[in-house]
């Protein structure tokens, strides 16, 4: 029955939060003002080969007027708030990573204009360290995607976009805030839009001492405590550049570039000396022709990722890793009346290198992994598009060891006007990281691959009448994983991973979207839910008690509900979050308590001639509660910001689009 | 149109399962019962969730944290390495919390705590007042006045210090980043000598000749062989180095209360009479797909406790068999179970 309490309590904090807005609705006399709200029916062409099997895939997109919001945040707090997958994050600043479906962090791709920009040493990606205001949309896939994506797309995958448009003039922002911990924040954006050229350059930097407070629940004389040795300073740049040669052919080039410097707490009574830098640099191009029934694509990556670990408590200890990814991508699709084909090739290289040194006794590992892809993706039409079917096939071979056929095949069926039932299967791998099959002492070369093979299905209501508008969607999945890595001890005094665990994940999902728009107002409802019961099916010794049992750090429950308003000027967003018990045993003998965290975010604009002012509130953990997400890493308390967003356009005279 | 609302309803209904896991249910333990044993746990480095749990071999039962049930729920830290008892004390080393928790041993209720340590590993009682703590970090031993508890002074040495012993007003430490062991004058807290026992050497034990024991782990991966010595604590020579193949990783020496057995663990059990003069070659009890981490005989009834570890991230399976190697029952303990303390 807790769920039901956690629904009611979501539902009625909306429904609060509704009767708010409406009360501010009649009170406020309508004006009507040029938003921007209005949007522009996109013409429907398939430029990438997502969009030849989304259709059948549970996919969501994060609302463009949620994600300015987030403007000032990472792509960790960002998610945790606004979708209903789990973010295990060691305290604010601090490492942040997903868990999707009731997989691992590794489990989930993620991906930077269609290049998986995932660690392959890690097999993971610090979901802290991105700014979420270098992407101009962030969307989320759900379930196994290795037949596009190829390795780790297997419990969904995080798709972040730059997308370049011509002709918006010049568009200039500067954004400052200041918060609490000490918490400073600038960033500036620069958009020169012209015909054939477009540049956009986004600049920022934080800085934040992070010594916030907490309750300590296990220490009854002295709860009040305060974190240390947790700053952090980060900052970066994104710069795009994008040339339209030919209204046929265009070039974009992007260049990602953040460096974070972090103090790493430590919970005990000892100060920590623990730190962590983190310089990433990532380069993508790509060079794309679309000519009538051919659209192809050529992609290019360059990725250097570099994570230094130094830890003076005593011996000192120092890690260095960097990891080179080299990526090269065709991608073509042609369409034929109700045929989309998609095919293309892909060559990925890793070049690790990891120095670590203890007491200034060093040893160097480099290692390299090359891949080559071949993908193929078909698409059929039927019905005035009301039936979609596709399928899609990759084959991948490494230099290390046989990685099996992974595909995806699925139908998308609009049964009336307002509903479309969707089902999809696939089957897709995890290769095993560089660190599972070279770590010394204890990697495993022998590893082999991870499988899975999920089912799902789903259906989707779409409903709009007068100015209202409601989208629902409730999504069944099923999946096995098998060959699943696990860290396992060993005789030996260290550890050593292995091909053990078989892990069933299953559960269901659902997405509603509630908006009424008219004028100048504009209020949506969106509420996520998912249940997931991810176990473990094998026992890996004689007294493993960890069968049937749910995995570690994967929350049952996870639920958010967000409310957005936006009336003339001032924009409201006010997020409701509740994540289940999980687990911190294998056998399920233990676990951290769920917490339910609010959000709210205001900001309001005005404007002297060509200057738009935006100030804007952030309160988070509105209602002071103290949780934790790992064990005794406690999480802040209530805390704020606030700031100012200056934003310039000049406006180009009126031209026809040219795109 | 309704019915399509009512299969998304289903859907959202159909998610609601009881998520409150269930709280283990307290078991109640005589405190008084002649024999106990108490259960080290380290629990996950990093999660503060060390523990302490308490069996009574008679009635079969557990209390899992033992130390949480005695205080207010309150926890005890950060990785749990040890526990000795001195002066009606039980001395809890909480490695990761960089202190020592100083309990009553009639009701396991805190009477104080040793603050402002790194890394504590073990304690060794030297006077009715005085102790050593070993420390993994920290190039010293550190002195802890038993009467303020607080540390009064420290005596430099190499990190990594481990188990110790105190025989003729010697301390013997043991240390498993040297090759070497120490030997500290416990009159004058001033290292006298080293003795060349081996690399990873970590744990000790007297015999009932008075003689030192100490077995070195060594280092697999280097091809490091381990090595079980005795020493002879009057003159500090080594007597007899016994080696182990430089695949093995032998760990955790424990002695019975006879004193002329010495147990090991080495991918198994191993037994090693004191008289022997080859080291054996087959196990004494089999680990098989298990993982043993924890010895232990109970001096009562020489019943050999060993701990299965299993995965590290769930309760400990405690197995005990008879002095012949048969087995007798199991238990669960807490997470990660590295040691006992008889009773």
């Amino acid at each position: 029955m807790n769920c039901f309490k956690t629904y009611t309590h979501l539902f009625s904090n909306l429904l609060i939060c509704l009767c708010v807005c409406i009360l501010i609705n009649s009170t406020v006399n309508a004006q009507t003002t040029d938003t921007t709200l209005h949007q522009l029916n996109e013409v429907y062409i398939i430029e990438n080969k997502q969009q030849v099997i989304e259709a059948s895939k549970k996919t969501i997109s994060i609302d463009s007027l949620t994600l300015v919001r987030y403007n000032t945040s990472s792509l960790s707090d960002l998610l945790s708030n606004q979708s209903a997958i789990h973010i295990k994050t060691y305290g604010n600043g601090n490492i942040a990573t997903t868990s999707m479906r009731g997989g691992n962090s590794n489990h989930t791709a993620i991906l930077w204009n269609g290049l998986n920009i995932q660690n392959a040493m890690l097999g993971q990606t610090d979901l802290s360290i991105i700014p979420s205001l270098f992407f101009n949309t962030i969307s989320l896939e759900y379930g196994g995607g290795s037949a596009l994506w190829g390795s780790g797309a297997i419990s969904g995958s995080i798709h972040l976009q730059n997308k370049s448009l011509f002709n918006q003039g010049f568009k200039t922002q500067l954004q400052m805030s200041v918060g609490s911990f000490d918490t400073k924040k600038i960033a500036t954006n620069v958009l020169l839009s012209y015909k054939k050229i477009v540049s956009n350059t986004k600049i920022y930097y934080n800085n934040s001492a992070n010594n916030y407070s907490y309750k300590d629940t296990t220490d009854k004389q002295n709860p009040d405590k305060q974190v240390t040795h947790a700053n952090y300073n980060s900052q970066g740049f994104m710069q795009e550049l994008s040339v339209l040669i030919q209204p046929y052919q265009k070039i974009n080039i992007r260049a990602w570039y953040t460096n974070t410097e972090r103090n790493l707490p430590s919970y005990s009574l000892l100060t920590s000396k623990q730190s962590q830098e983190d310089k990433n640099l990532k380069l993508n191009a790509d060079w794309n022709y679309s000519r009538r029934k051919l659209n192809s694509t050529i992609r290019i990556g360059y990725f250097n990722d570099q994570l230094n670990y130094t830890d003076s408590s005593a011996n000192l200890l120092i890690s260095k890793s960097k990891i080179k990814t080299f990526i090269t991508e065709s991608d073509n699709i042609i369409s034929l009346n109700n045929h989309t084909l998609n095919f293309g090739v892909n060559f990925t290289n890793y070049q690790s290198n990891l120095i670590s040194s203890e007491n200034h006794i060093e040893s160097i590992n480099n290692h390299q992994l090359s891949k080559l892809a071949v993908f193929i993706a078909y698409k059929l039409s039927l019905l005035n598009s009301k039936f979609n079917y596709n399928l899609s096939l990759r084959k991948e071979t490494t230099n290390q060891t046989e990685i099996p056929f992974t595909g995806n095949t699925g139908i998308h069926y609009q049964l009336t006007k307002h509903i479309a039932a969707k089902v999809n299967a696939n089957k897709s791998y995890r290769q095993p990281t560089l660190n599972d099959l070279y770590w010394n002492p204890g990697g495993n070369p022998n590893l082999k691959p991870e499988d899975s093979y999920e089912i799902d299905g789903g259906i989707e209501l779409n409903y709009s009448k007068n100015n209202f508008s409601l989208l629902m969607e409730g999504t069944y999945f099923n999946r096995r994983t098998t060959n699943w890595i696990i860290w396992l001890p060993t005789e030996k005094s260290y550890w050593s991973p292995k091909n053990v665990a078989e892990v069933y994940s299953r559960g269901t999902e659902t997405k509603t979207e509630l908006s009424y728009f008219k004028k100048d107002i504009l209020i949506k409802i969106i509420l996520h839910t998912s249940y997931v019961l991810s176990t473990n099916q094998k026992a890996t010794s004689e007294n493993d008690n960890a069968v049937g049992r749910q995995v570690i750090f994967t929350p049952r429950y996870n639920g958010q509900g967000t409310l957005l308003i936006k009336y003339q000027n001032f924009n409201l967003l006010f997020n409701n979050n509740y994540t289940g018990y999980r687990f911190t045993s294998t056998d399920n003998t233990s676990w951290v308590n769920p917490y339910y965290i609010t959000n709210f975010k205001c900001s309001y604009n005005y404007s002297f001639s060509t200057i738009n002012t935006e100030l804007f509130l952030n309160i988070n953990n509105l209602f002071n509660k103290n949780y934790v997400i790992i064990p005794n890493r406690p999480m802040p308390l209530r805390n704020y910001e606030i700031g100012i967003n200056l934003k310039y356009k000049k406006k180009k005279k009126v031209e026809t689009i040219n795109n | 149109m309704k019915f399509y609302f009512f299969i998304f309803i289903t859907f959202l209904l159909g998610s609601c399962v009881k998520d409150k896991p269930q709280e283990p249910i307290k078991t109640a333990v005589s405190i008084n019962a002649d024999t106990k044993v108490l259960v080290v746990n380290e629990g996950n480095f990093g999660w503060g969730v060390g523990s302490i749990s308490l069996y009574d071999p008679s009635a079969g039962a557990v209390i899992e944290d033992y130390y949480k049930q005695q205080n207010n729920n309150a926890t005890l830290g950060n990785v749990c390495q040890s526990i000795t008892k001195y002066n009606n004390n039980y001395y809890v080393v909480m490695n990761n919390s960089n202190k020592i928790v100083v309990v009553n041993s009639s009701d396991f209720v805190k009477t104080a705590t040793i603050n402002g340590l790194n890394s504590p590993r073990y304690i060794l009682p030297i006077t009715y007042n005085k102790a050593y703590v070993s420390d993994l970090y920290t190039n010293s031993i550190q002195i802890v006045d038993l009467n303020s508890n607080t540390i009064s002074g420290t005596i430099p040495c190499l990190n990594g210090t481990e188990q110790m012993a105190l025989i003729y007003s010697k301390a013997f430490v043991t240390c498993s980043n040297s090759n070497y062991c120490y030997v500290i004058n416990t009159m004058t807290d001033v290292i006298t000598d080293s003795i060349p026992v081996g690399k990873g050497n970590s744990s000790i034990c007297i015999d009932k000749n008075s003689k030192v024991w100490i077995l070195s782990t060594g280092n697999s991966t280097q091809s490091i062989a381990g090595k079980l010595s005795r020493i002879n604590p009057v003159t500090l020579q080594i007597e007899q180095t016994l080696n182990f193949s430089n695949t093995d990783s032998p760990n955790k020496l424990c002695i019975n209360k006879t004193r002329d057995t010495l147990y090991y663990l080495n991918n198994g059990v191993y037994q090693f009479p004191i008289i022997s003069s080859s080291l054996p070659s087959n196990a004494f009890i089999n680990q098989g797909t298990k993982l043993y981490y924890g010895l232990g005989i109970n001096p009562k009834d020489y019943s050999i406790y060993v701990s299965d570890a299993i995965d590290y991230v769930q309760k400990s399976k405690v197995e005990i068999y008879k002095p012949n190697g048969s087995f007798i029952t199991n238990f669960n303990a807490g997470i990660i179970s590295n040691g006992f303390m008889f009773e």
